[in-house]
């Protein structure tokens, strides 16, 4: 193997320095159980903790006649999401810039580029497994149930990348570490707000909800939600995600600093 | 070359050679310029004006072939905290067309008992251990490293001197930047002293420190009374300081010889005598006007 390497050259080399950083971002995270338990862990919990409550799969009128498990299940799903693009991931890489890691990629024939890459494909890879995770707690055990599946997959989809272009941002944005930690956290519980995790959207009264619409978690808790119902949700909502990730993704380039 | 930052100027004009398995040293003090020079000549930032070819090539415009020979290792560059010594090898040896075994590059390292210990666990030694394995894995042809030594202890400091001589004795050019002056004079072939983003002299160690002129130091202390004037007058001493029974005089090669001469002629012994060349630290001081 090693000999075909060599002589193949750079292309070949290329593949290669990639799978390899994925592998071992991977084996990264492996090795941090706080990003493992909050990412993955917590949500899958939480799930398991609310299907377990008697009553929370009967509808209930005052939610729009669905019921509480699938009310919150769109809201665990973004959980997870936001919380391992907007937290985790500008959190590891404001520490590889900081610490000069990425510096160091500079001089060497892979790009730093390479290594983002690695990193969102990661995120990427995590949120779509907890996703599966979390579809067959909630619908193969709990009586949650999913009317539309490709309009599931499409808004989780969406949602993740408008997610990952923000956390993105928020990497662009912040020269260190702990401002990314800082405005990730602050972040988390505006986003998560607007998800309707406290308060549900059905219940908030409309000018909330309007702001609620505007937001991506907003709008991928609507998406999803709708999905779930069995219909595909309006265009706005989609547009709204499609939307954050244009915008967010644009900002994120402009402004990324590498050092 | 020459580089800029907005109005403050970190590169005035810097203009050296280094010759194929040399160990090339870039001296100056802090701020002189020195990362700034090496961050150019590696493709990091580029000049303002200038050219710089290394090993043929541009490094703007050949950045890719220059990062396949040219490893770095960077003031500061650290690694992910879990990331252990054999991961970081191998994930770096995955970048190169041609990379070095990492196995064996961790013998040669003496990180054999540490392949499987995370970044985080490594002593300081270890860490530039480590560092110096990363800009080498790509087998490149010159290897350029930037403060390797700041921040180690003294014992770490010689261990790391000494793989530094090995790795030169394998062909790989070095070029080693620093503010060490022990570390230049032990080291280095050749070296550059930079000072306020200007070359002040290219030379070898001996050959920059016989341009302090050529003095020696000699010390001694007596314990009858002697006057240090007696001494002043005396034809190749430059200048007498005496404290107490200490005197600490500076003259041409033949100060001593005239010395000894009115110490023998007085019945006084000398103890403690020392005689000292001008070292490439007076070098430095006489070429910057700074005391390092």
């Amino acid at each position: 193997m090693t000999t075909t390497t060599i002589t193949t050259g750079v292309p070949s080399g290329r593949g290669r320095a990639w799978r390899m950083l994925t592998l071992t971002e991977l084996k990264l995270l492996w090795r941090s159980p706080a990003a493992l338990f909050w990412g993955i862990g917590f949500p899958v919990i939480g799930l398991i903790v609310l299907g377990a409550i008697p009553g929370t799969g009967k509808p209930v009128k005052a939610l729009g006649g669905i019921s509480v498990l699938e009310t919150y299940l769109p809201i665990i799903i973004t959980f997870m999401i936001i919380m391992t693009s907007v937290n985790f991931l500008p959190s590891t890489l404001t520490s590889y810039r900081e610490r000069g890691v990425l510096r160091r990629m500079f001089t060497t024939p892979v790009t730093p580029q390479a290594l983002l890459a690695a990193e969102v494909a990661i995120t990427f890879g995590a949120q779509i497994v907890t996703g599966i995770l979390i579809i067959i707690l909630g619908v193969g055990i709990f009586t949650a149930s999913i009317g539309a599946p490709l309009a599931f997959i499409v808004s989780f989809l969406l949602l993740a990348a408008a997610a990952s272009t923000l956390g993105l941002l928020v990497a662009a944005v912040s020269f260190t570490a702990k401002a990314a930690n800082a405005l990730g956290a602050v972040l988390f519980f505006v986003l998560m707000f607007f998800s309707g995790l406290w308060l549900p959207r059905a219940e908030m009264p409309d000018w909330l909800r309007g702001i609620s619409d505007a937001t991506l978690t907003g709008s991928g808790v609507q998406a999803v939600q709708n999905a779930m119902a069995g219909h595909w949700a309006s265009g706005l909502f989609f547009g709204v995600l499609v939307a954050w990730t244009v915008v967010c993704g644009a900002l994120a380039i402009r402004f990324f600093r590498w050092e | 070359m020459h580089k800029e930052y907005g109005p403050k100027v970190a590169v005035d004009d810097v203009s050296f050679t280094v010759e194929a398995g040399e160990i090339f040293g870039i001296l100056g003090p802090n701020g002189a310029g020195k990362t700034t020079t090496v961050e150019c000549v590696t493709g990091l930032r580029q000049q303002d004006r200038g050219r710089i070819s290394v090993l043929g090539l541009d490094p703007q415009r050949d950045h890719n072939e220059l990062r396949e020979q040219v490893g770095v290792q960077l003031q500061d560059g650290q690694l992910p905290d879990k990331l252990r010594v054999r991961e970081a090898l191998q994930l770096y040896a995955s970048f190169y067309s041609q990379p070095a075994d990492a196995d064996e590059l961790i013998t040669r390292l003496g990180l054999d008992d540490r392949r499987d210990a995370a970044f985080e666990k490594l002593s300081g030694g270890q860490k530039q251990r480590l560092s110096v394995a990363l800009a080498l894995i790509g087998t490149p042809k010159v290897a350029v490293l930037d403060e390797l030594t700041t921040g180690l202890d003294p014992a770490a400091r010689r261990e790391v001197w000494g793989l530094i001589s090995d790795i030169r004795a394998t062909g790989v050019t070095i070029v080693l930047v620093t503010h060490f002056m022990e570390e230049a004079e032990k080291l280095c072939d050749r070296l550059a002293v930079i000072d306020h983003g200007r070359v002040i002299a290219t030379d070898t160690p001996s050959g920059l420190a016989g341009r302090a002129g050529g003095e020696q130091y000699i010390h001694f202390s007596v314990s009858e009374p002697l006057d240090s004037g007696e001494l002043a007058v005396l034809p190749h001493v430059h200048s007498v300081r005496r404290d107490g029974g200490e005197f600490a005089l500076t003259g041409d090669e033949e100060a001593l010889q005239a010395v000894m001469g009115v110490l023998i002629k007085r019945g006084i012994v000398a103890r403690h005598l020392r005689l000292d060349q001008a070292s490439l630290d007076d070098a430095f001081v006489a070429l910057t006007g700074k005391d390092q």
